[in-house]
């Protein structure tokens, strides 16, 4: 038996491709949302998620569509992450749908993430929906894009919908396509209650808000509920659908349905995304499958500049994490910068998202460290410790050997710039596994490539060398023993252990010396010379140094304009509050992360 | 008593633009010379509200060139001011612009002291600097200004200069020892952005000055003329005893002061104002008899305390802690005892007496000194 009357279904696509903006005219069109109450993209409702154009958290909505069959059809949109550090919170948006729309951008064409989204899509046996988008564009060549889809994903395009979300072209047919080629929800409301979970928030007045797909049975305002990965049971306090930012609550929801769930849940982490729910009148014995633990990839050290903010910074970090479950994070102490917290990432782009948001949304100013993997270190003893931060390395005479995390990397680069993305592959200690064609313009390179390559501005540097055309996808598959060393660097002859990071061996030297003259630029001059010292195991391997500056004095004043000087003093003062002392030097905030970017 | 009131009118025209100056002058605005000293004797019947009942310690007539304007020009715009024989009466001076009929016309509409543009006594130098006078212009000029009968007579001075070495400069400050003037004012050179020297640089047609050389050219100064009677009293400013610049001490010192024509800065009572830098817009806006002013900001309390402590710190004297404490009831050792601690500790400020002043270290650095009050 199917639910004929609902398709449950995500928007796929690279970033960039138009996901938001679709779904937003999706929203438009069935009446959600006048035009004039229209935010522009409604779904992604983080100030960052706007500025950067891209979905961290997922959410979804409900549609009422009029098909021109003459039947109405309700429509779940399920908005996905956009990004690779969430590769997991995507696969289980996916997991909670039955069909996808696959946006791929008519003058672009498919990219790393369009293939790493569909090949998500499949693995959850996902019907998918091409739709071509900006084919308003000069550059739009939907024919050939129609081809590469079907040539490379090997799926249908013929019926691909041409559109251009911005300008509000064609949005009808890929709302008729939907009901179409989407195929409805299994009725499995005779079977015990279980519900998939694919995302999960705090909100201040209702606890937690858990959103779901009912797979199996069905959810009563009345249940108690458990959460099987957790083991944690609530009562039910209210079920209901979702509008754009806003809930319409019911009295059950059931097979087939997507809806959320409140139950005064204090704590994100009880309601993992991918687990399970299921209720105590009619219990499942088995979970859905695919749950796993968040695994953090990242790591780096949070500190606020100012030390007596770090019961501020441990709040904000609190109140992040009750909508990040992903977000790790412990006490941690530095000889430099005092009190503060390492933290785990999912990866880079979610480390930078936590450290705006601690900047912006609580208003404070942090220093983070240089990010860091996790090493496993087998010691001479035969004990195997992971360290994810450059201080807690035990003494080289306890260390057998170490090994390095590596990455399973695709890359697709217009041809023309192939040579310069090996290059950086092979600079950065990549292992050349295969190239293929896609089309007469772009390749797809597969390398193997060690995670902590790719954190230092891995990105940064393949979007340099190819005028910002390659894309990327990674995904770490393994530990293999790698020669890596701890570089120390010294300021004014002190080690400041908040610089500290681990390097290939091979590297070592020239990144020790690029480190150096990078702090230079950064470190202003003081009233004394500072050296700068890059050291391997107490052998120092490059020296810069900052000249003790001599003058620093407004030596004129014109015509009694007082104004001008006091500008300049009050610049002069806001650059200092931004330095941090580091034992007798001053450093700005900056220099902690520009050294990270050694490459630029 | 009277209140006492500073002058300062601004006199936008030069000969040609020298190479350093980012100062509001213009070399290719002779025919705006006759509408802007109208618009000026207009601000300044504008202001005779401000003016009344006031004495006038100092006028500064500065530039740009004020010696390029032919001096009627001059005389009607003094005119206009009620001053007396004890006000000083400053005009600035480029000796390729000035002779001895002029320094005579200076003389007899009361002007009383010339501060002189010499900036260097090294032709290579002045070359460089977009100068259009030679030294020995500049040594004919002062003599001839001398036998005008002024006896107050002040030398500016620029150091640090790309090129400029040592030696040279030592040249120059023994030329302008043996010319006998009142008053050095020795700056150290500051590239400003937009400068033809900023643009030298960046192109690398001039090296960057260095700091090094600045600092040496700088302390030679302050040695070299304490030895011939001068001393420092402030930051860049030399004098024989009693010849220090009543103007501009009135500046450090924050006396009211009312600024006339482009650019011109004023501090009427604690409320701060500068008129239209654009010369156009100020000869409009005086046609219509509006006060061409803009960014009027009223200080608070802690802005004063700042502009004081930033201004006192610049002279040698220094700062008084009962001045400070008597004008602005806080005592001032208590207010900032972290920061005098940090920068005694730096050997930047030193107590001596009553008096907080820079050190001979913090002269070169006083910005870190100053910063710790903004």
């Amino acid at each position: 038996m199917k639910k004929e009357n609902i398709r449950n279904f995500c928007i796929i696509a690279h970033i960039d491709h138009g996901k938001s903006t679709l779904a937003d005219r999706l929203i438009e069109r069935t009446g959600l949302l006048t035009e004039r109450e229209m935010r522009d993209q409604v779904l992604d409702n983080m100030d960052i998620e706007k500025e950067r154009g891209i979905t961290i958290k997922s959410q979804a909505v409900r549609m009422i569509y009029k098909h021109t069959d003459g039947k109405e059809y309700i429509l779940n949109l399920i908005d996905t992450p956009g990004h690779v550090d969430f590769s997991y919170e995507v696969s289980r948006s996916l997991a909670a749908c039955d069909g996808a729309v696959l946006i791929v951008d008519a003058s672009q064409g498919i990219e790393a993430q369009t293939l790493a989204n569909v090949y998500l899509a499949t693995d959850n046996d996902l019907e998918i929906l091409p739709v071509i988008n900006k084919i308003d564009l000069p550059a739009a060549r939907a024919e050939e894009v129609k081809e590469e889809i079907e040539n490379i994903i090997g799926i249908e395009a013929s019926h691909a919908p041409m559109v251009s979300a911005k300008n509000r072209i064609n949005i009808d047919e890929v709302l008729e396509k939907v009901v179409e080629y989407l195929p409805p929800p299994e009725d499995n409301s005779h079977l015990p209650t279980r519900a998939l979970i694919f995302d999960s928030k705090f909100d201040a007045y209702k606890g937690v808000i858990i959103y779901c797909r009912i797979t199996d049975g069905e959810i009563n305002v009345d249940d108690t509920i458990k959460l099987m990965n957790t083991n944690k049971e609530y009562p039910v306090v209210e079920v209901g659908y979702l509008k754009p930012g806003g809930f319409i609550p019911a009295d059950k929801l059931v097979s087939g349905e997507v809806g959320y769930i409140t139950a005064s849940i204090k704590n994100v982490e009880d309601t993992r995304v991918g687990d399970t729910v299921t209720t105590l009148r009619s219990k499942a014995v088995e979970p859905l499958p695919g749950y796993k633990e968040a695994v953090p990839m990242v790591f780096c050290g949070i500190y606020p500049s100012d030390g007596a903010k770090y019961n501020m910074l441990k709040e904000a970090l609190l109140k992040l994490k009750l909508n990040d479950a992903a977000l790790m994070f412990e006490a941690e102490t530095s000889a430099a910068l005092g009190f503060g917290f390492r933290c785990g990432f999912l990866g880079l782009l979610h480390m930078e998202i936590v450290q705006e948001r601690v900047e912006r949304e609580f208003d404070l100013d942090i220093i983070t460290t240089a990010p860091s993997v996790i090493y496993k270190i087998i010691k001479t003893d035969k004990t195997v410790l992971n360290v994810d931060n450059p201080t807690n390395l035990p003494p080289l005479s306890e260390i057998e050997y170490m090994e390095e995390p590596i990455a399973n990397t695709i890359i697709i680069v217009p041809s023309e710039y192939v040579g310069n993305i090996m290059e950086l592959c092979q600079d950065r200690r990549g292992v050349f596994l295969d190239m293929e064609y896609i089309d007469p313009i772009r390749t797809k390179l597969h390398y193997e490539i060690p995670l902590n390559e790719i954190i230092y501005d891995f990105f940064d540097a393949l979007k340099s060398r190819s005028k910002g055309y390659a894309s990327l996808d990674y995904e770490v598959i393994k530990y293999q023993k790698s020669n890596l060393v701890k570089m120390d660097i010294l300021l004014n002859l002190e080690v400041i252990d908040a610089l500290s990071f681990i390097v290939h061996e091979s590297k070592a030297y020239a990144r020790g010396r690029r480190m150096a003259e990078k702090l230079k630029d950064q470190i202003p001059r003081h009233q004394f010379e500072i050296p700068i010292q890059a050291a391997i195991g107490g052998k120092i391997i490059a020296r810069e140094t900052v000249r003790a500056f001599r003058k620093d004095v407004i030596a004129k004043c014109y015509g009694g304009d007082i104004s001008r000087k006091k500008k300049l003093l009050e610049k002069q003062k806001e650059g200092k509050k931004r330095m941090r002392q580091l034992g007798s030097v001053e450093v700005p905030q900056e220099a902690f992360m520009s050294v990270l970017k050694l490459d630029t | 008593m009277k209140e006492l009131l500073r002058i300062y009118v601004h006199i936008p025209f030069c000969k040609s633009k020298c190479a350093y100056c980012d100062f509001n002058s213009s070399s290719k605005m002779n025919h705006m010379v006759k509408p802007y000293v109208d618009a000026l004797l207009t601000e300044i019947s504008l202001n005779s509200e401000e003016l009344r009942n006031k004495k006038i310690d100092s006028i500064y007539i500065g530039g740009g060139t004020p010696s390029f304007l032919s001096s009627k020009y001059i005389h009607t715009i003094l005119k206009s001011f009620n001053f007396d024989k004890d006000t000083e009466i400053t005009i600035e001076v480029n000796p390729d612009t000035a002779d001895y009929k002029k320094f005579i016309e200076y003389k007899q509409m009361g002007i009383n002291r010339i501060s002189f543009g010499v900036q260097s006594f090294d032709d290579e130098i002045l070359k460089l600097m977009g100068r259009s006078h030679t030294s020995q212009e500049s040594i004919k000029k002062i003599l001839e200004c001398q036998s005008a009968g002024f006896d107050n007579i002040s030398a500016d001075l620029i150091f640090g200069y790309p090129k400029q070495s040592l030696s040279q400069y030592k040249e120059t400050l023994e030329i302008i020892k043996k010319i006998e003037v009142q008053h050095i004012s020795a700056y150290s050179l500051s590239v400003e952005d937009g400068t033809l020297l900023s643009n030298m640089i960046k192109k690398g047609l001039l090296p960057t000055p260095n700091d090094k050389d600045d600092r040496l050219m700088y302390h030679y100064t302050i040695e070299s003329l304490a030895k011939t009677g001068f001393s420092q009293y402030e930051i860049s400013n030399f004098s024989q005893a009693r010849y220090e610049s009543r103007h501009n001490l009135g500046y450090w010192e924050r006396d009211n002061y009312l600024g006339f024509g482009i650019s011109a800065h004023s501090l009427m009572d604690n409320i701060r104002f500068e008129n239209t830098d654009n010369i156009y817009e100020y000869v409009v806006s005086l046609k219509q008899l509006v006060k061409p002013r803009i960014n009027i900001q009223e200080l608070t309390k802690e802005e004063i305390i700042t502009e004081h402590i930033i201004l006192a710190l610049r002279l040698t004297k220094g700062l008084n802690i009962h001045d400070f404490e008597k004008e602005f009831g806080e005592n001032f050792e208590e207010k900032y005892e972290k920061a005098l601690e940090t920068l005694v500790d730096r050997y930047l400020l030193e107590k001596r007496g009553d008096n907080y002043s820079l050190t001979r270290q913090g002269l070169d650095l006083a910005n870190q000194v100053f910063v710790e009050f903004v």
